[in-house]
């Protein structure tokens, strides 16, 4: 019993960490321009295929395929999507976020059928970098009885992951030249163009790095659940939606906590009942949010009342 | 009169529009080395206008503008704002001043990174030059800016600009929500800038009377266009500066 | 940026005509008379629920979770129509009574207090729970679905209640309570202080737009016969928004020619296939939002003969003297 609540935790840690990272992502973007990209998950969703397709390509022309070679590759992928929802759906919305919204999600479901589209629509399997092992930690592997508690080296790999980007992204905000214009560009686009900060740049940064980090949770996500499928992104999209309003735009460090309390309340609401009321804790939690403290547990009050 | 040598700002004929309604039209004036310049006017004048095109900010419908450095003349009409700054040229908005989520100490140190290629020893003891010359700036440097009353953070505002280390300066109504005490304070800071660092600048102002104690030569607009101008003594004592106020 | 001129437009509609009558030409062996009534009955039956919506956001609300505001009346007029045996006509008050009631609960907990933004994620959000409370309710059968609802509803139902529906829609347009709810959509703050009573008029738009989704709710439920939650998520919610989306803001006409392009224009891909189809949806919503993103009739109008037209805060405080 002990052991398998302990399993669930760990998922849902990892689960967790997933939904921390768009999180993350998202929150670069709604901080520079105030504006919610809904085809984040299109980003995600594009890099954790890209992985897929080099290895496709790599073995039917070459006969050759790797593993982490395909992660640069969709990587560079993700980005390139980034770019490209910019420059067609954001760019030509001058900053209105119901546009820009409405565009994204145009854009998403452009990118999200496309792609349905040359997979039939089907799930397709995921190649892993290494074999789960497993670790005990509590308990006899012989005598398993309640007490084994187990974690995998997928699961250390996610949390491992999930903190690295995080602090990445921390790094790059406030310790880089580009991250701190990006970080100038959120609180006034106007100083920044009169300290000598191309704007438009600036933007165009901020969604490669957002999208890029979407398509490391793509790949992590398609690592640890062994599969994946083109409206993936869309449903991990929502759930980083989530994070991002219960934890609160502007902070990064919040997403990481949130997100990991979110896959931990959704995977023991499996292990403890009812797995369809999984999605009520999220939503409802949301709504909860709204009405009571609408930016967020971690974010900074004043934010709410930015001209949306 | 005018010696072509010395100009270091010229607006021809500028005309800016907010789509079909025109703010101001034909607008020429000129910026000379060694010179503060006060554009004056009521409300809705056009002057912030003006000097949001020639800032950048707006692209302007008509006319020019011309920069002069040491290495010739430009034209900067329709120039991004952010090419502006690298070119020494500091622009000093009215509304937002300040990177309010910032410390003082960051506000300043972005207002000079950006432009000298991440030279951070030259960005921080340009910081603590800035630093001296604003003491109460440096008394609150590790505060966050939002926490700056507004004099103080229109202090901070016009440091941030000079930390860019520019020859000329655009301000747009710096005396705005001042109290009377500060603003003293604060035009008598520009004043020593232009007599110290040899900064110039054009000065858009409400507060007529405070400008005009700073200013070497004053435009006048009204209703969208320059109504008379001349050297700042003269241009106090104009019968013609009450009526552009009034309105007669 | 001004490219929709009248030539421009001319030249699109005419090469759409083209397509679209090509398309259907193809699928000749496929489309047939009766396809084609379905469908625009079908067509008929999202311009009742659209219109609901447009009179959310006429008063300057926005409502993602409106499949499920449509789902609830749906749920509702199948389990007194299958579960109570009520007759068939009974079930529509019923079914409006729960539209109206849910467009309160979304009023109470988020309309009141959110503003566009944080109203949008939270209606979906809220839809969303509401979605997962029905996939867990044994009563309306969960996850499996709601299944025998007699299938009741022809064509002239749908079209009756569509007129009336747009009957309705265009008196509150142009009545005083549409001028108070045109004025909160403008700024809302002025409005409340012109003595607009800003939470009640939003709630009368909540109750109007939740009522006509419940009688579309109704006939729905009697017309596909099979109910399941997840049908009246997110995807739902962005169909119906598009009507209102593509038409503007300024009158309901809008919303209506809106909802007739939405269901017709997938025709002008000549395949079948709903990927293609959303894809191509994603394409209209892209360009849509680039060159019109006021829609066909803005809101705002721009000027004309360079004398302001007024805004809609202005003509209320002028209406309030």
């Amino acid at each position: 019993m002990i052991g398998y609540i302990a399993e669930q935790l760990f998922i849902g840690v990892a689960t967790g960490a997933i939904y921390a990272i768009i999180a993350v992502g998202l929150n670069l973007i709604f901080g520079t321009m105030n504006v919610l990209n809904m085809a984040h998950g299109s980003a995600l969703m594009i890099g954790s295929f890209g992985v897929l397709l080099f290895n496709y390509v790599g073995d039917r022309y070459f006969g050759y395929t790797n593993f982490w070679l395909a992660c640069v590759c969709g990587l560079i992928m993700a980005f390139f999507t980034g770019l490209l929802v910019e420059r067609l759906a954001v760019r030509p919305m001058k900053g209105n976020w119901w546009n820009t919204k409405i565009a994204t999600i145009g854009m998403a479901f452009i990118l999200e059928n496309l792609v349905t589209v040359l997979t039939e629509g089907r799930p397709q399997l995921y190649p892993r970098p290494f074999e789960p092992t497993y670790y005990v930690i509590l308990g006899d592997l012989d005598n398993p009885g309640l007490w084994l508690v187990e974690i995998s080296n997928i699961h250390i790999l996610l949390i491992g992951m999930s903190i690295v980007m995080v602090a990445g992204m921390v790094w790059f905000l406030y310790r880089t030249t580009t991250g701190k214009a990006v970080r100038v560009v959120s609180q006034s686009q106007e100083i920044a163009r009169c300290i000598g900060i191309d704007v438009k740049r600036s933007i165009v940064v901020g969604f490669g790095v957002s999208a890029t980090l979407a398509g490391v949770a793509g790949i992590l996500n398609g690592v640890t659940f062994g599969s994946t499928y083109s409206f993936i992104g869309l449903q991990l999209l929502l759930k980083g939606i989530v994070v991002l309003i219960v934890a609160g735009i502007g902070n990064m460090r919040g997403c990481l906590w949130v997100g990991i309390m979110l896959g931990i309340i959704e995977s023991m609401s499996v292990a403890f009942g009812e797995s369809t009321y999984r999605d009520f804790f999220s939503y409802g939690g949301m709504v909860l949010i709204l009405i009571w403290r609408p930016w967020g547990i971690f974010g900074e009050e004043g934010r709410v009342t930015r001209e949306v | 009169m005018s010696d072509a040598n010395d100009t270091i700002l010229k607006v021809e004929d500028l005309e800016v529009r907010y789509g079909n309604v025109v703010a101001a039209s034909e607008i020429s004036l000129e910026v000379r080395k060694g010179e503060i310049v006060a554009l004056l006017g009521p409300n809705g004048a056009g002057k912030t206008s003006v000097l949001k095109a020639i800032m950048g900010l707006i692209k302007p419908s008509k006319g020019t503008v011309e920069y002069t450095d040491e290495k010739g003349t430009h034209r900067i009409d329709g120039m991004e704002t952010h090419m502006m700054a690298r070119m020494g040229i500091a622009n000093i908005p009215s509304l937002e001043t300040v990177l309010p989520r910032m410390s003082v100490e960051e506000n300043l140190e972005v207002g000079g990174r950006f432009l000298f290629k991440s030279d951070m020893p030259r960005v921080r003891k340009r910081m603590e030059t800035m630093l001296e010359r604003f003491p109460i700036l440096a008394e609150r440097r590790k505060q966050l800016s939002g926490t700056l009353s507004g004099g103080e953070q229109r202090q901070l505002a016009v440091a941030r600009g000079l930390m860019a280390e520019p020859k000329f300066m655009l301000l747009d109504e710096p005396s705005l929500g001042l109290a009377p005490i500060l603003l003293r304070e604060l035009f008598e800071m520009l004043r020593d800038i232009k007599n110290d660092l040899g900064v110039d600048m054009l000065i858009v102002e409400q507060n007529v009377n405070k400008a005009l104690e700073i200013a070497d030569r004053a435009y006048v607009m009204r209703i969208g266009a320059i109504d008379f101008h001349g050297p700042a003594k003269e241009v106090a004592q104009s019968e013609r500066l009450k009526d552009a106020y009034l309105g007669s | 940026m001004d490219p929709v001129t009248p030539d421009f437009i001319d030249k699109v509609a005419a090469w759409s005509l083209d397509r679209t009558l090509q398309g259907l030409i193809t699928h000749y062996s496929t489309v047939t008379w009766d396809f084609i009534f379905d469908l625009a009955t079908d067509n008929a039956l999202y311009l009742i629920g659209s219109l609901g919506l447009f009179v959310l956001m006429f008063a300057g609300q926005v409502s993602l979770g409106h499949g499920v505001i449509i789902g609830i009346s749906a749920y509702t007029a199948g389990i007194v129509t299958v579960n109570w045996g009520w007759d068939f006509y009974l079930a529509a008050p019923a079914a409006a009574i729960a539209g109206m009631l849910s467009g309160v609960a979304f009023w109470y907990l988020l309309g009141l207090r959110l503003t566009l933004f944080y109203l949008g994620i939270g209606t979906f959000a809220l839809g969303e729970a509401f979605i997962t409370l029905g996939l867990n309710s044994e009563y309306i059968g969960g996850a499996l679905g709601f299944h025998g609802i007699p299938l009741r509803t022809e064509w002239w139902h749908v079209a009756l209640l569509l007129l009336f529906a747009m009957y309705a829609v265009w008196r509150l347009e142009i009545s005083r309570f549409g001028l108070a709810m045109r004025a909160i959509r403008d700024n809302p703050t002025v409005a409340g202080a012109m003595g607009i009573n800003v939470g009640t008029t939003k709630l009368y738009a909540w109750m109007i737009g939740g009522a006509l989704a419940g009688t579309s709710g109704w006939l729905y439920a009697h017309r596909v016969t099979i109910l399941s939650p997840p049908e009246f998520g997110i995807f739902m919610a962005i169909t119906y928004i598009l009507a209102p989306l593509i038409g503007g803001l300024r009158t309901f006409w809008g919303t209506v020619v809106g909802g007739i392009f939405v269901y017709w224009a997938p025709w002008i891909t000549t395949t079948d296939e709903p990927q293609w189809r959303l894809a191509f949806y994603g394409v209209m919503i892209l360009l849509l939002m680039i060159f019109m993103p006021q829609g066909l009739f803005p809101a705002t109008p721009t000027r004309s003969k360079g004398k302001r037209r007024e805004t809609d805060a202005q003509e209320a405080a002028r209406a309030a003297e």
